[in-house]
């Protein structure tokens, strides 16, 4: 049905692209929006240093080197060593597979959760709708960062838990923006169109509602995926994200406390810029991303 | 008004009920309780099961869940909040002793990020499509993305390093000695304001823009009045609105930035105090502080929702 087409892929449906048109395409695209192409090429340049981390790295992240501690930058360690002497780039390298990896699983999780319930709070609304938002209400006015600390308390510290604490913590958020968009969008034309030829509430959602709804979601994404980074830093931080020996950003802020930051400040600048570069990418990209889609901020 | 107030009043109720349930349940199915914790200590003291259970009764954590949270229950309604299961007080005195803490760090934030939006913001709006608008623009969303505990850590790190100096790390209140008090409480608000900063300066701009388009600021532009009258009176009072609503939400994410931010800087304050209560299993504390916190959020929230009838007389709720 042509109505779902969204005006997103106009250019691609009106004649085929071929692969250097597209290539074309992207330079524009680059061109025209410098920092969300930079953004979008350092989110793949970690994620490939990420997956190849045992080949990109000089040592393992738990290899400890006692004769070297508390280095600076020096030609054996490009950003040092901390206070047991572990090569302060493997163990960035090797963090950059949590944050990244717990960040994704824990967005797909909460959009899952978020879309869903989103979907059915704005189609269906009335008593459910009414009953969904007061516990939305309640996830909302507690700290984000509080009701993520006690869910991992409650599931114990490991990976798993930690996805699970965030991907709870964005539903909110998710819900709130599908809801929304449903909302702006049930009342179309095409959907009373559906409805008179008959088509069940379940096809509607998924086949005309959905589709037309994808551009917030996307950026919301996104963005997102920004939020769980730096939230699962701060448990981290804390003492309540993923267990040593495995290296996160946020523990390695954390751990080793601030007298070794104070003979070596060196060990807590990298690991921030690594969280502060790769959540600025994905709010840049989220913020591109909201140009290139939203048809109405279109200039 | 009042009815509208009312109104808005309860609807507290489910929302902080649903909090207080939420908390409740949650932190009971953690594995091991307060009393494991203190025999896990090896303070010496009567560690054999009999004085476990005895403890447990008096703690009453022995019955089932549902039986503690119908007891509970009652003594909410009767505005009692329970003892804290590490010292034996009220929770309601520690929370006085630490709420004034949290409440002082959030409102030095709030100041300094509105107060920085407002300049840097309108500055970006009347700068439109220049290099100062896209540098500003760009630099808001790296202050929203830099974590607040790094930024901290900076802080309170470098200085240390390089000019031998660091913030007091013993806390003294305000009445006290304020000088201490504001030494030790400026970079912790610096820290947690400037990430607001980011977000608000971006609602500022973009806000201001709009209003700027609008018929009456040509009209205040052509009756002659001075570029500062017309920014304030016409373009800021009117942009402020939606900048207000973006306040009340963020209320939220400011307590939970404030948790950090305590630990960072070593404030005794809510933050601090829910950690702890969380780490050493005392439910009762933890209950109240999440509780409270939850009511602040509401209430600034309805603030907010005044203050917006109160700025637009078009929408004025009644």
């Amino acid at each position: 049905m042509a109505i779902t087409a969204a005006p997103l892929d106009k250019s691609l449906a009106s004649r085929e692209v071929g692969r250097p048109a597209r290539i074309m395409r992207l330079r524009r695209m680059a061109q025209q929006k410098p920092l969300g192409a930079i953004a979008a090429t350092l989110l793949m340049l970690v994620t490939v240093l990420a997956l190849a981390a045992p080949h990109v790295t000089p040592s393992r992240y738990d290899h400890q080197d006692l004769t070297a501690t508390l280095e600076g930058p020096t030609r054996g360690h490009m950003l040092g060593t901390d206070e047991l002497g572990r090569d302060s780039f493997s163990r960035i390298v090797y963090g950059a597979r949590v944050s990244l990896g717990v960040g994704l699983a824990a967005v797909v999780l909460g959009l899952a959760i978020g879309i869903t319930t989103g979907l059915i709070c704005g189609y269906a609304g009335g008593v459910t709708d009414l009953a969904a938002q007061r516990v939305m209400d309640a996830m909302l006015a507690m700290p984000l960062l509080l009701t993520a600390m006690v869910i991992v308390t409650v599931l114990g510290a490991s990976v798993r838990s930690v996805i699970i604490a965030l991907g709870v913590t964005v539903v909110p958020g998710v819900n709130r923006v599908v809801r929304g968009s449903v909302l702006g969008v049930k009342a179309s034309l095409y959907v009373d169109a559906a409805r008179a030829l008959g088509a069940p509430s379940f096809r509607i959602v998924l086949r005309h509602v959905l589709p037309n709804i994808l551009a917030p979601i996307i950026v919301a994404a996104s963005v997102t995926m920004g939020f769980a980074i730096i939230t699962e830093a701060s448990l981290s931080f804390l003492g309540m994200g993923v267990p040593p020996p495995f290296p996160t950003w946020g523990g390695m802020l954390g751990s080793s406390g601030i007298s070794g930051f104070a003979q070596q400040p060196w060990l807590a600048i990298f690991p921030g810029v690594a969280i502060s570069a790769v959540v600025l990418a994905f709010n840049l990209l989220g913020d591109t991303l909201r140009d290139l889609l939203d048809p109405r901020l279109r200039s | 008004m009042r009815a509208y107030l009312i109104r808005r009043m309860l609807l507290f109720v489910p929302v902080l009920v649903l909090v207080y349930t939420f908390v409740f349940v949650l932190i009971r199915i953690v594995p091991g309780d307060i009393v494991n914790l203190m025999m896990e200590g090896g303070s010496g003291r009567g560690t054999s099961a009999a004085t476990a259970a005895e403890l447990r009764h008096e703690l009453g954590i022995d019955k089932s869940i549902q039986q503690q949270y119908a007891i509970q229950l009652q003594h909410l309604l009767r505005g009692d909040l329970g003892r804290s299961f590490r010292n034996g007080r009220p929770v309601t005195a520690e929370i006085g002793r630490r709420l004034p803490i949290t409440l002082e760090l959030a409102a030095l934030a709030i100041v300094i990020a509105l107060g920085s939006a407002l300049v840097i913001g309108s500055l970006a709006a009347l700068r439109h499509d220049t290099g100062i608008d896209r540098t500003i623009s760009v630099l808001s969303i790296v202050a929203l993305s830099v974590p607040a505990f790094w930024t901290g850590t900076l802080i309170v790190v470098l200085p240390a390093r390089f000019w031998g100096y660091s913030p007091p790390f013993t806390f003294s209140s305000l009445i006290e000695d304020p000088t201490q008090n504001l030494q030790q409480m400026l970079p912790a608000a610096l820290t947690l304001g400037a990430i607001f900063a980011g977000v608000l300066t971006r609602y500022v701009r973009s806000s201001l823009l709009e209003v700027l388009r609008q018929d009456y600021i040509r009209t205040a532009w052509a009756k002659g009045l001075r570029e500062r009258i017309v920014l304030t009176h016409h373009g800021l009072r009117n942009a402020f609105i939606p900048v207000i609503t973006v306040v009340g939400l963020q209320v939220s994410g400011l307590l939970g930035g404030a948790v950090i931010t305590e630990r960072v800087f070593n404030l005794p304050g809510m933050g601090t105090l829910t950690i702890t209560a969380i780490n050493q299993r005392d439910y009762p504390q933890l209950e109240a502080n999440v509780l409270v916190l939850a009511f602040i959020v509401l209430v600034v929230n309805l603030f907010v929702d005044i203050a917006y009838g109160w700025l637009d007389p078009r929408i004025r709720v009644g």
